[in-house]
């Protein structure tokens, strides 16, 4: 019927676009990394999506299932984008934490995080 | 099962460009959080149990609160930001009178 | 005018994605898996037997790049740590202006062993059933923010985190260095027997590198979000003496 692939590519590249527009024109340096953090959960759905199979399966073995092993295997999901994206959700919170902190120290410092207020920084 | 992908996604589109656009920040922290749980449906409707309880317990549960942190300690917890020059105020009504007055000159 | 170029500039990248890389995925759904998940998916059970198919290729099949994501994890931590040193001393009395009160404090209480609980369950049985070390030690680190965030305890020590963190991390990097000495002869080899599919201690040494692992990330988290509120004992000890500005 729909092809659940296809729908959920183009959302995430909606979402990309989207958190890239944030990025290039908020002036609120949160609102910022908040369009950046937007634009890593887009990326994230389109690495997974590249995985999916039409009826597919989690991709975990049950042991004690009446199906056999291989009856299971065949009708699995593409495990391997999903540990890309494990490692890249861990890492995206990674960044995220720390710059939110140098957002917080430049706050102490300069007492705006508004990037118009910045001297140097002509946007 | 296409119609339950198809909702979700306009929501999460739709939540997300509110998280970019809407004015309050507090609101949008929370919008993140709720497109990250949106997300983590996603995840479980592309059969991926694993990467959906990682973002669920990552994306809005932690991120939240580091965000909310931040905006504490940036004084912008209540402010309102119209993205017209100034840091709109903090909700009082001085400040929308000086965040509207910012906004109008620098539109 | 800014608005207007990156409208512009939004157009252009989205044209430029669909006509290059759309125009291959904009298909119906695949109906079989690529060549190389499909190798990961049977050689799991004969090479590690682990039921759980992400688990051994985060584990056994790319082990070092888990390592990597570990240090990466580590970096960042560290970079908030040295980064809110000014935070300290002013603590959470200025993030938060009062305590919980009664219903948050007492919840806090009974709730905090279940979460551990459940993140512990979720590490153990990483082999099995999803999860793993990452997401149960976000859960355990959890726990940790209930105790701040509700005004069970107002400072933790983050020596002994710190700790347990450098132990953890050094149990990981000797898991692998065991495989160096077996007779395979390489970095993180699944030494250990693995068992039948479906029990708790099977799959080798993977259920002991997500355990190290979830270790890491528990008392990471906590270090960090210590380190972010000020709430870190030692530095309000010395905040105390007159501070070291």
């Amino acid at each position: 019927m729909i092809s659940i692939s296809a729908v959920l590519y183009s959302t995430s590249l909606i979402l990309i676009l989207l958190g890239l527009y944030g990025v290039l024109t908020r002036k609120n340096l949160i609102r910022v990394v908040i369009s950046l953090d937007v634009v890593d959960l887009g990326v994230n759905i389109f690495l997974v999506t590249i995985g999916y199979v039409r009826d597919g399966r989690a991709p975990i073995y049950l042991a004690d299932a009446q199906t056999s092993l291989a009856d299971q295997a065949s009708r699995m999901v593409d495990p391997l984008p999903q540990s890309l994206v494990l490692t890249a959700i861990v890492i995206g919170f990674g960044v995220t934490a720390v710059a939110l902190t140098l957002l917080m120290r430049l706050y102490e410092r300069k007492g705006t995080v508004m990037v118009s207020d910045l001297r140097g920084l002509k946007w | 099962m296409g119609a339950m992908v198809i909702v979700v996604s306009v929501l999460l589109i739709g939540l997300a460009a509110g998280a970019i656009f809407v004015r309050s920040l507090g609101s949008a922290v929370i919008l993140l959080g709720t497109v990250s749980l949106l997300v983590a449906t996603t995840f479980l409707l592309l059969a991926a149990p694993d990467v959906a309880i990682t973002e669920a317990a990552i994306g809005s549960a932690l991120t939240t609160l580091v965000y909310v942190l931040a905006l504490k300690r940036t004084n912008s917890i209540d402010s309102l930001d119209d993205d017209g020059g100034r840091q709109a105020g903090k909700g009082t009504a001085a400040g929308q009178k000086s965040g509207s007055a910012a906004g109008g000159s620098h539109a | 005018m800014r608005k207007v170029i990156g409208v512009l500039l939004i157009v252009s990248f989205a044209f430029f994605v669909f006509t290059l890389v759309m125009r291959d995925l904009w298909v119906e759904d695949p109906t079989a898996v690529r060549t190389l998940g499909q190798a990961a998916i049977e050689e799991t059970i004969p090479q590690s037997g682990a039921a759980n198919t992400v688990t051994a290729i985060v584990v056994q099949f790319r082990g070092l790049d888990t390592l990597g994501e570990v240090t990466v994890l580590f970096l960042s931590a560290l970079g908030v740590a040295l980064l809110s040193g000014e935070f300290a001393g002013r603590g959470l009395k200025e993030v938060f202006r009062d305590d919980g009160g009664f219903i948050l404090y007492y919840g806090a209480r009974l709730v905090l062993p279940i979460i551990i609980l459940v993140g512990v369950y979720i590490v153990a049985h990483g082999h099995l059933s999803p999860g793993g070390g990452f997401p149960g030690g976000v859960l355990v680190a959890t726990a940790v923010y209930a105790v701040l965030m509700t005004g069970v305890k107002k400072e933790l020590s983050t020596r002994i985190m710190a700790v347990i963190e450098g132990f953890a991390g050094l149990a990981f990097v000797a898991l692998g260095l065991l495989g160096l000495l077996s007779d395979r002869f390489s970095f993180l080899a699944n030494i250990l027997p693995k068992g039948s599919l479906g029990m708790v201690f099977s799959a080798g040494i993977i259920p002991l590198i997500y355990a190290a692992v979830g270790t890491k990330v528990a008392a990471e988290l906590s270090t960090l979000v210590t380190s972010l509120t000020g709430s870190d004992y030692a530095s309000a000890d010395t905040t105390a003496q007159g501070g070291k500005r």
